[in-house]
């Protein structure tokens, strides 16, 4: 008796040791990044990274928000593209799935077939530029960013086997009861997919909160640039200002030394700060996300 | 059942304005451009009714073109695009619309847009970074400006010396404009010392200028040995897995690299008609023992073989050699500011001294270095080249886009320095991608109104008149081919990053290690590209 309360005690230890490590490894680096980013830059130079500012100074934060190209502003652009992209991608990705599940489609093989081919063979780079910029004309504006991950065939798959788990009675009683087929999809599908939603939607806002190459390739009006563009042309500019001699020495008598450690770490906070500070809200989707795996009959 | 109707409606209008935002931001588009259009338009027509002198009554369209560089954020663009049109639209009828592209990207979305056919006037080139001059010329790409010169561009091509049009020839046609800066292009190469620890030891640096490079490392062994035992947390020069004394910098053996510098095949200045394997030459060989004996004694850094960024170390002023490349030197000219600190260190912590070592040479690459081409699709060729010759002798207008206004966007203090308004327009010193900033009376740069500007500007005449006498490099007009050694490049790139860092920075004895990396360039196909690059080479000097 005693023996297996004891092993049992010594398993949980272990157990709360590994995670309590891992958990640090972590937190720690984050923890790191924040306090450089309030750190003095001389002091990074001659002392290195230390978890608690060895001299706190806010001259990073001040040179990425007075650099030229308003951060606020790229922010607005980032989260109206991030959420109108999430939601319309949500709402395309689900219906195409959703009709491609229903036996009365007709060529619903071949339409599947069309769908999920170009995951594996992409026109590439230089076609989606064309059709971009010649066909649609989409270069310059706001809609080019939501509409370049619109539709993922990775994510359709999963929606289409996570529909396949609805059972059918379902939907046909539903059918009785005289609803139409939006109103079955709206009504009866989507919110029994709420998890999977879940899931993948926090997926695609990542995806698209990350997302700076579209606005590289598409975007050359500053208005419409998206945040992590912006954080990574100012960064380029520190790293080009610092080889250029010239430039690092007039910088440098306008505001003492250039901050490009610090301004670096400062990127990184304000890229990620949004998302840590949501990510708490959406957690309770997220976890029944993961442990429903099928509709229970 | 209304609910339904309603739904459906809703949908098929979501799909439809969906399909609609193409059209619809397009005309979007032209609104706002049409709209600063017509500000700029009630601009001027205020300035000719108050002047009515310049009336136009015939107006042609005002054609615009779009000009794409690399560039960081640039606060403030509008204000002064919209100054500096008002001065181009008086001159040219022309709107100048600048693009700005972030550095990184810079290169694929030109390329991307060349591939793709995208509608673009004028853009910064070089031979470097991606940014494929060369390829995209011999594509046809850019436009052949050689007959449109003399017509429209004789300022921009008479100020620079005639051998830097060579350096944008290709199959003898000129395809770009050369940005010749106000620093020149002459090269000369050499070593800069801490002048506070040289006088320490009672080195005479003086004696290096003139010497070989092997010659100048034996020197100053000496004093590095006397300057690390007075400062011992200092380090002696300066090693790194990404840059080499020997491989990165060929002035300073008196050999110059045929195409890309880190492809082995480099020619002697004193015979470029012969193409050599530097890494066998006899200067590679004493350099890696010098390296090495300094590695052992200390001298460098024990990581030097792999660590990438020596910039902290830079900024903390740690190294007391360096390679230099600022000239002219302080032997010639020693109020030359840009030799009197170490780099990225101000005069007081790091006080140094640089002297030259090697010939003054105009590199091959100098032409290609900085060049504006103009895209062959566009319908307004000669109008792009007069706008650049417009940018390249309208010094109000270059300081205009290049600096911002005066007093707003930057001041001369009280002691005449130049000094950047901080929060203001500012060009990120990219002032090199979009014109000449070279003027023979100095009018097209923030020169201090003070004794330092003055310095500066006798530095930098120094400068233009060894370019006009300078050798050309003998390599310039010529590019090299790499498509049928591609593979052989490949390997040999492989073994070079392998081992090249391990030699230079003296991790490694080269009695051993030497004969080994030989060999294994020899498997890898060394001698194919240095044949290859024989080929070329003759055939290109027999065509001249």
């Amino acid at each position: 008796m005693n023996k297996s309360i004891g092993k049992r005690a010594v398993t949980k230890i272990v157990l709360h040791i590994v995670f309590i490590l891992l958990s640090l490894m972590c937190i720690i680096p984050l923890l790191l990044v924040v306090s450089i980013s309030v750190s003095d830059e001389m002091s990074l130079m001659l002392e290195g990274y230390h978890l608690i500012p060895r001299q706190i100074n806010l001259d990073s934060y001040r040179y990425v928000f007075s650099g030229a190209g308003s951060v606020l502003n790229a922010y607005g652009v980032t989260i109206f593209v991030t959420v109108v992209g999430t939601v319309l991608h949500l709402l395309v990705t689900s219906m195409l799935a959703y009709s491609l599940t229903r036996e009365e489609v007709v060529h619903r093989k071949a339409i599947s077939l069309f769908v999920f081919i170009p995951v594996l063979f992409n026109g590439g780079l230089v076609p989606m530029y064309m059709l971009m910029t010649k066909y649609l004309r989409l270069k310059n504006t706001i809609w080019v960013l939501v509409l370049v991950m619109l539709v993922s065939a990775t994510n359709v798959l999963i929606m289409k086997n996570f529909f396949r788990g609805i059972p059918h009675s379902l939907i046909e009683s539903a059918r009785i009861d005289g609803c139409g087929e939006i109103k079955t999809f709206f009504r009866i599908v989507l919110p029994l997919s709420k998890p999977s939603l879940a899931s993948i939607g926090l997926f695609v806002a990542i995806a698209y909160w990350n997302d700076w190459m579209t606005s590289s390739l598409y975007i050359e009006t500053p208005r419409l640039q998206t945040l992590q563009y912006l954080l990574q042309s100012l960064m380029n500019n520190i790293g080009y200002l610092q080889s250029n001699s010239k430039a690092s020495r007039s910088i440098e008598m306008a505001m003492g030394s250039l901050p490009s450690e610090g301004a670096r770490m400062a990127t990184c906070v304000l890229a990620i700060g949004p998302i840590i500070l949501l990510y708490p809200l959406l957690q309770k989707y997220f976890e029944s996300g993961l442990t429903i795996g099928a509709v229970k009959e | 059942m209304k609910k339904k109707r309603i739904m459906a409606i809703l949908l098929a209008v979501t799909m439809f304005v969906a399909a609609l935002t193409g059209c619809g931001n397009g005309g979007g588009e032209t609104a706002t451009d049409s709209k600063t259009d017509t500000k700029t338009d009630t601009k001027t027509n205020i300035e000719t009714d108050i002047e009515t002198d310049t009336e136009t009554d015939t107006k042609e369209e005002v054609v615009e073109l779009s000009f794409y560089m690399m560039n960081g954020p640039v606060n403030d663009q509008e204000r002064i695009m919209a100054k500096a049109n008002e001065i181009i639209g008086e001159k040219l009828n022309v709107k100048l619309n600048i693009v700005m592209i972030d550095g990184a990207s810079y290169a694929e979305k030109m390329n991307l847009m060349i591939n793709s056919g995208d509608k673009w006037d004028l853009c910064f080139t070089a031979s470097w970074g991606g940014i494929n001059y060369f390829e995209n010329a011999s594509k046809g790409a850019y436009a052949d400006l050689t007959d449109l010169i003399p017509i429209y561009a004789p300022e921009t091509y008479a100020r620079i010396p005639e051998g830097l049009w060579d350096g944008v020839k290709v199959d003898g046609k000129i395809y770009g404009l050369v940005n010749y800066q106000q620093w020149g292009v002459a090269k000369r190469d050499g070593l800069r010392f801490r002048s506070d620890i040289a006088e320490e030891c009672g080195f005479d640096w003086v004696s290096i200028k003139e010497m070989s490079t092997i010659d100048a490392l034996k020197t100053i062994d000496t004093f590095l040995g006397e300057a690390l035992a007075i400062h011992p947390d200092m380090i002696g020069f300066e090693t790194s897995s990404n840059w080499s004394l020997f491989a990165n910098e060929p002035l300073m053996w008196d050999m110059e690299s045929v195409g890309d510098v880190v492809i082995p095949g480099w020619v002697r200045f004193d015979d470029p008609a012969v193409v050599i394997n530097q890494f066998e030459t006899e200067e590679f060989k004493e350099y890696c023992n010098i390296m090495r004996d300094w590695f052992e004694k200390g001298y460098v850094r024990k990581d030097g073989a792999t660590i990438k960024d020596t910039t902290p170390d830079r900024k903390a002023a740690k190294f007391i050699a360096e390679h230099s490349q600022g000239w002219p030197d302080s032997v010639d000219f020693p109020e030359n500011i840009e030799n009197t600190s170490m780099s990225m260190c101000t005069p007081d912590n790091a006080p140094a001294v640089a002297v030259s070592m090697t010939r003054t040479i105009i590199p091959a690459a100098a032409g290609s270095t900085a060049a504006i081409a103009i895209n062959s699709q566009s319908p307004n060729i000669e109008r792009a080249l007069q706008l650049v010759e417009l940018l390249n002798t309208d010094d109000e207008l270059y300081m205009l886009i290049t600096q911002g206004e005066e007093d707003t966007d930057y001041i001369y203090d009280d002691e005449g320095t130049f000094t950047l308004v901080n929060g203001m327009y500012n060009f990120n010193w990219n002032e090199w991608q979009i014109g000449q900033s070279y003027s023979p009376d100095f009018t097209r740069g923030g020169y201090n109104r003070n004794e330092s500007g003055e310095i500066q500007k006798q530095a930098q005449m120094f400068v233009f008149e060894a370019d006009r006498v300078a050798d050309v490099s003998p390599m310039s007009g010529f590019t090299f081919d790499s498509a049928p050694v591609k593979t052989q490049i490949a390997n040999c790139s492989a073994v070079i990053t392998e081992m090249v860092p391990a030699l230079s920075s003296g991790s490694v004895d080269p009695q051993k290690v030497l004969p080994e990396f030989l060999q294994r360039l020899e498997t890898a196909g060394i001698s194919d590209i240095i044949a290859e690059k024989q080929a070329q080479l003759d055939a290109w000097s027999n065509s001249k």
